[in-house]
């Protein structure tokens, strides 16, 4: 019984040339704009959701969202990994996990 | 932050992601006591910062291990719900407790982890018994196969104690939350000490654990304003670029000593955090 699991490591593929592609994409447009100009300690919660006009740290915001996001992806491929393969049990422990997760993110942002 | 302080900051995450990843351990040893004691960032900022670069690592190296079967998704799901609960916990609490608190904690896990550095040593011994798991039921089917790269051949093992697996979930999950270590320093030694995995399963296994457990700390930091994105992405692409270095450099110096001259390096740090004190 091996554990190649198709869904996971496409999940863990796309996740991680995704995110880290978008932080360097997202330093190299701040580096080349020359961005001292906008705030580097301005936490990325107000640079995503509390600034009207553009700014670079933006898109490097989102490369860190994305990255936190992540491992939400290979949980959700793990769950269509073992519901395609029948597996009752780690469907509901994933399942299980995917809702803990979620719980944090309702929790810390109501 | 100055432009010249995020290029240092960026050539020692370097730095620090080839010396954790040939030890197999979190880089929030290194990058947590560098971004306090060094630059002088809130140990809140630096843990978040840590988090982050850990979630890029640990899918780095769960691609890597999942192809050989290294990597164990329904071992890894095992631990997972106990780590995201104590994950949940040990973040929360880490933006609600005082930050001299906060250092003292994490300088005495830098000494459990440069003790944990020692003991592990020994560890290496245990694949070599996998014949013995096969005489214990697998109630909950977690065992597997993997490919063992020397001969290329498919070694099976069963595991032993599951139980203790939830516990040790919780634990690494809450120091992941509340201190930004990754937690693959505890699991591991559980793994193999205990619950009788083979050590490259239970090191491949750790790394998906510990993308699951930092992504649910990082979260609540993240709602708490400690995410700064430029140094996060700096740190994580550099960390990244270290983790792909450090491993084909692993085999070649790795050994007793220098394990052991690491553990001393860590136990410094932490000495010289608890005499910061605030940080």
């Amino acid at each position: 019984m091996g554990h190649g699991d198709p869904y996971l490591e496409k999940a863990l593929r796309v996740s991680a040339a995704v995110s880290v592609a978008v932080c360097f994409v997202g330093v190299v447009i701040v580096a080349a704009t020359a961005s001292s100009q906008y705030d580097a300690a301005m936490p990325a919660k107000e640079l995503l959701v509390g600034l009207k006009s553009f700014n670079p740290l933006r898109v490097v915001a989102f490369g860190v969202m994305l990255t936190i996001a992540s491992p939400f992806a290979w949980v959700a491929a793990a769950i269509v990994s073992f519901v395609t393969t029948k597996k009752a049990f780690f469907s509901f422990l994933s399942i299980l996990v995917l809702l803990l997760m979620l719980l944090s993110v309702v929790v810390t942002f109501r | 932050m100055e432009p010249l302080l995020l290029i240092v900051i960026f050539f020692v995450s370097i730095f620090v992601g080839v010396v954790t990843s040939m030890f197999g351990i979190g880089e929030g040893v290194l990058l947590v006591p560098f971004l306090t004691l060094a630059i002088g960032l809130p140990i809140q900022v630096a843990i978040a910062t840590s988090l982050i670069s850990t979630i890029a690592n640990s899918s780095a190296a769960s691609m890597t291990y999942i192809k050989d079967g290294r990597l164990n998704p329904r071992l890894a799901l095992w631990f997972a719900p106990t780590a995201t609960i104590g994950a949940i916990i040990g973040a929360s609490a880490a933006a609600q407790i005082d930050r001299t608190l906060l250092t003292e904690a994490f300088a005495a896990a830098l000494v459990v982890t440069a003790v944990l550095l020692i003991l592990r040593r020994k560890e290496t011994g245990v694949p070599y018994r996998l014949t013995l798991y096969h005489a214990h039921p697998d109630r909950y089917h977690l065992g597997g196969s993997y490919v063992d790269n020397p001969h290329r051949q498919k070694t099976s093992y069963t595991v032993e104690r599951p139980f203790l697996g939830l516990l040790s979930g919780f634990v690494a999950g809450n120091a992941s939350g509340l201190l930004g270590i990754g937690g693959g320093v505890i699991n591991v030694p559980v793994m193999t000490l205990g619950m009788r995995v083979p050590i490259k399963v239970a090191t491949g296994s750790s790394a998906l654990i510990i993308g699951l457990t930092t992504a649910t700390g990082a979260v609540i930091y993240y709602a708490n304003g400690f995410v700064l994105p430029l140094l996060a992405a700096i740190v994580l692409e550099a960390v990244f670029v270290g983790a792909l270095i450090g491993p084909r450099i692993q085999g070649k110096i790795r050994n007793d000593v220098l394990t052991t001259i690491f553990a001393g390096v860590l136990v410094i740090l932490a000495l010289l955090m608890l005499l910061r004190g605030q940080v």
